[in-house]
């Protein structure tokens, strides 16, 4: 539910990035959204549609042809016990050995990766 | 068309205040503890216990003597959706107390408790207690500035947490399973959570407890003086102070 005010974030660090670049019409914005970062990418980009026209920009309009491009990142585990490498579901154990002591990594992604404007 | 490689977090905004939070908060030695759960499992409970127990020298310390040592001064920030209930039962017990509202907002952010700072006597306590918007979601994207997360889960709320909400106990520096006494009356099963917390988190203690019957808090109590005893024999920076 806070993906609205995330969207606000991500088009005016876009935008200055745009000025700063000289660009006045950006036409993709790319997001990296890991599988645990409590934010849900529907709903991310949702929001960019509905607002990217009504924020205030330095050029007027400079996200009216923008589309939102959303890149999930699975959140990797690794067996403790058998070195097993596997992207984590919804069970908490090795699918290899069965053993439940995991390191994480990644699925805590949140940000923007690039964006294409003229 | 030009391609602008830009990899900026997008709560940089966010961090950027609670690495600022962190440092003021850490200047005066104050241990800042971020208190997240579901809604219901007994935060503000817990908060009250703990206060009273350890804010007073003499309740501190159990039969055996865990938990003892000097009285510990507390002050809070209380998340909530819209009411001041929570801030109303901290203040009873005359520790300084500020209530955010987030008027609907699923979880603090570093900037709230910026602006709460403003408003709360903050620099003589020596722990800092941030109690989160129940929900145990969100709140973990968010940084604040705190020293260490606490999540409290309740018996009531069954074993499956951890698997349901893998980042919260994942990121967890202590887990508080609260209301152990209606353990008989529930199927909730220790073995199963204590297996998925172990999963997702090898590191951080899991403190049975509960706030209404008193039972597991000295136990608590005594990690929190740990953790500042810690704390306050580093250097602001984090670096341990050299011993001669």
């Amino acid at each position: 539910m806070h993906e609205l005010s995330l969207v606000y974030e991500i088009l005016r660090t876009v935008d200055a990035a745009a000025r700063e670049n000289q660009l006045s019409r950006v036409t993709r914005v790319g997001v990296v959204v890991g599988k645990m970062s409590s934010v849900l990418p529907d709903s991310l980009t949702f929001s960019f549609d509905a607002v990217k026209n009504e924020v205030p920009t330095w050029t007027p309009g400079v996200f009216t042809e923008a589309r939102l491009e959303v890149e999930t990142r699975d959140v990797e585990a690794h067996c403790r016990l058998c070195g097993h490498l596997f992207v984590l579901g919804p069970d908490l154990a090795c699918p290899k050995c069965g053993a439940a002591t995991l390191d994480l990594a990644g699925g805590t992604e949140l940000y923007i990766d690039s964006f294409d404007g003229e | 068309m030009t391609e602008i490689k830009l990899v900026s977090k997008v709560l940089k905004a966010n961090d950027q205040i609670a690495a600022e939070n962190r440092q003021l908060l850490s200047g005066a030695s104050v241990l800042v503890i971020n208190l997240m759960s579901s809604p219901g499992s007994g935060k503000t409970t817990i908060l009250e216990r703990t206060i009273e127990r350890a804010g007073s020298s003499k309740a501190a310390a159990t039969p055996a003597g865990v938990g003892a040592g000097p009285a510990l001064r507390f002050a809070v920030v209380e998340g909530d959706l819209f009411t001041t209930r929570d801030a109303e039962r901290i203040d009873r017990l005359g520790a300084p107390v500020v209530q955010v509202n987030t008027e609907g907002g699923c979880h603090l952010d570093a900037q709230m408790v910026r602006a709460a700072l403003e408003d709360l006597a903050w620099r003589d306590a020596d722990i800092l207690a941030v109690e989160n918007v129940g929900n145990l979601v969100c709140p973990a994207a968010w940084d604040l500035g705190e020293d260490l997360r606490v999540l409290v889960v309740s018996i009531a709320e069954g074993h499956d947490k951890p698997a349901k909400y893998p980042r919260m106990f994942r990121e967890a520096h202590a887990i508080l399973l609260n209301k152990i006494d209606l353990l008989p009356m529930t199927d909730f099963s220790v073995r199963e959570f204590e297996k998925d917390v172990r999963a997702l988190n090898a590191e951080a203690p899991i403190f049975y407890l509960s706030a209404r019957t008193g039972a597991g808090l000295a136990d608590w109590v005594s990690w929190l003086r740990s953790k500042l005893a810690e704390k306050r024999h580093r250097r602001p920076d984090g670096a341990p102070v050299q011993e001669d």
